[in-house]
């Protein structure tokens, strides 16, 4: 599903973001990325969606090798993989319904699909009464729900979440960790980048911990462990 | 691309126009003043074009040779006018020609003539026409020393002159005209770039979703074709107003337009052509001016 073969990316301003990374997620895996900011979690995700080329080694996501994929290919790459964000970045001018729909229309899909696929997510994350609000009438657990059912509304075999919990309180936290687990028990393999110890201590899935760049740790059925918990409490 | 992604990206342009009011009232206005400066030109260059027409069917180059001239210098000067290359034609004027015509305006007066011939003291001439009425001066100085031309009648003194009026005008107007349309392509691509920034991250958002550079683009497109399109449809109406007034007021007091030889186009006449150039220009304007402001923003 997902393949690093030693892979490291340099940023031009000099930054050894993440050095010599290698890991295989298969398909329907759970994995957490733990580690310091700046330990190369989001540089991970970047590479993963094609947002940044690595300087050296070899990406592979859904089979497809990204370094020699022709740009015009990278907004198809980004269908199959939904993306979740601290930040929400829901479209501001447009409805909880329309949100969602955005996802679907970029892929040319009716509105007789859309009328019928976008009401269904919006009920699985538990927002089929709050279709026609806008993104800044909600919460910002509701914002993450939206932002789950835009991800999840083309089915993509791959779910990416950076922080999803972030900016969200315990409780709701936990709300969006069970929709994840859902998803994921549906065949979606999740990829979570996080910083909350509790949850990657209860959910105990796969762990890939990060440190300057270096993967150190990357155990099944894993915790959030000590040297992340530090770098969780320093921060 | 299909249908109704054609149908929704048309209905996102046009609600961009009204979502982003402020900004599409500056594009718009930069379009109606661009659109009215070529509206001036091309009214100004339709009616010369008309006049100069007009001028050109006027009658031709009247030759009158000396009357008391033989049958063979007259001979002489129509070898003149067939070497001649400016003379596209000639049509001889007899003396019988020019009688029959003196009595014609006579009329019932016209035998006071009798006793006078067969018109000996009348002149014969030539009534030519030219290859190009633009080179009536220089035609006419140069038949004017040929020997036994006693004089050269021609109403299109002024045919050279209003031609190179027009080709001046002309000429200004369409460089006054590119320039307008670049000044109007980069202050509306830059006015669409200010909204374009505003948007950058709902541009990114919809990027990382997985939407494709076209229909990110589409819609700004869309917004820029309706700020043309309303532009246009202003200046047309203005412009359209204004040329009536205009001509009215000419027409009633300054000249007679009764005749031929001086007309302006009526509203009628210049409304089909404007509506097309207004159309045309204001929607590829108004794209261009998307087009090259988005450029930057959809590499994410």
């Amino acid at each position: 599903m997902v393949v690093f073969d030693q892979v490291s990316k340099r940023y031009p301003n000099g930054v050894l973001a993440l050095s010599d990374a290698s890991f295989n997620i298969t398909k329907g895996e759970f994995v957490f990325f733990v580690g310091l900011t700046g330990s190369g979690k989001t540089t991970i995700i970047k590479l993963m969606i094609k947002e940044e080329d690595p300087t050296d080694g070899e990406i592979f996501v859904n089979g497809i090798e990204l370094k020699g994929m022709d740009p015009y290919d990278i907004p198809y790459l980004r269908r199959n993989i939904g993306i979740v964000f601290q930040d929400f970045r829901l479209l501001p001018h447009k409805t909880a319904f329309e949100n969602v729909a955005y996802a679907m229309q970029i892929t040319e899909a009716t509105p007789k699909e859309i009328r019928r696929q976008v009401p269904s997510v919006l009920s699985l994350v538990g927002l089929a009464k709050k279709a026609n609000a806008y993104p800044d009438q909600l919460s910002g657990g509701e914002q993450q729900r939206v932002v789950l059912a835009r991800a999840i509304v083309n089915n993509p075999s791959l779910l990416i979440a950076d922080e999803p919990t972030g900016n969200l309180d315990p409780d709701t936290s936990l709300e969006i960790m069970n929709l994840l687990c859902e998803i994921n028990s549906r065949g979606t393999t999740v990829i979570v980048v996080t910083h909350e110890k509790t949850i990657v201590d209860t959910l105990k899935k796969r762990v890939i911990a990060l440190s300057n760049g270096e993967i150190y740790r990357d155990e099944q059925k894993g915790l959030y462990g000590d040297e992340a918990s530090h770098c969780q409490l320093s921060n | 691309m299909k249908l109704h992604t054609a149908s929704y990206l048309i209905k996102e342009g046009a609600k961009n126009v009204f979502r982003n009011k402020l900004m599409s009232l500056a594009s718009i206005s930069i379009i109606i003043v661009s659109l009215l400066v070529f509206g001036v030109f091309y009214v100004i260059i339709y009616d010369l074009n008309i006049n100069t027409r007009l001028l050109k069917e006027q009658p031709h180059v009247v030759v009158w040779a000396d009357e008391n001239l033989a049958d063979y210098e007259v001979d002489l000067i129509a070898d003149y006018l067939n070497g001649n290359a400016h003379v596209a034609g000639y049509e001889f004027l007899s003396k019988e020609y020019a009688l029959e015509q003196v009595k014609e305006i006579l009329g019932e007066n016209a035998d006071i003539l009798e006793g006078f011939g067969e018109g000996d003291f009348l002149r014969p001439g030539f009534m030519v026409e030219l290859q190009d009425p633009e080179n009536s001066s220089t035609f006419v100085q140069e038949i004017s020393k040929v020997y036994g031309v006693a004089k050269v009648e021609y109403s299109q003194k002024w045919i050279g002159f209003i031609i190179s009026v027009g080709k001046w005008v002309q000429g200004i107007s369409v460089i006054l005209i590119a320039v307008f349309f670049l000044v109007a392509v980069f202050i509306i691509s830059n006015t669409v770039k200010l909204t374009v920034f505003a948007r950058k991250h709902e541009i990114s958002i919809m990027k990382y979703i997985g939407a494709a550079d076209w229909f990110i683009r589409w819609p700004f497109v869309i917004e820029g074709i309706v700020i043309g399109v309303i532009g246009s449809a202003v200046a047309y109406v203005g412009t359209c107003y204004a040329y009536k007034e205009l001509y009215e007021y000419l027409n009633a007091n300054i000249v007679n337009f009764g005749t031929d030889l001086l007309k302006l186009a009526t509203v009628q006449e210049i409304a089909l052509g404007l509506a097309f150039f207004y159309s045309i220009l204001g929607m590829l304007v108004g794209a261009l001016g998307s087009i090259l402001s988005m450029r930057k923003y959809l590499k994410v």
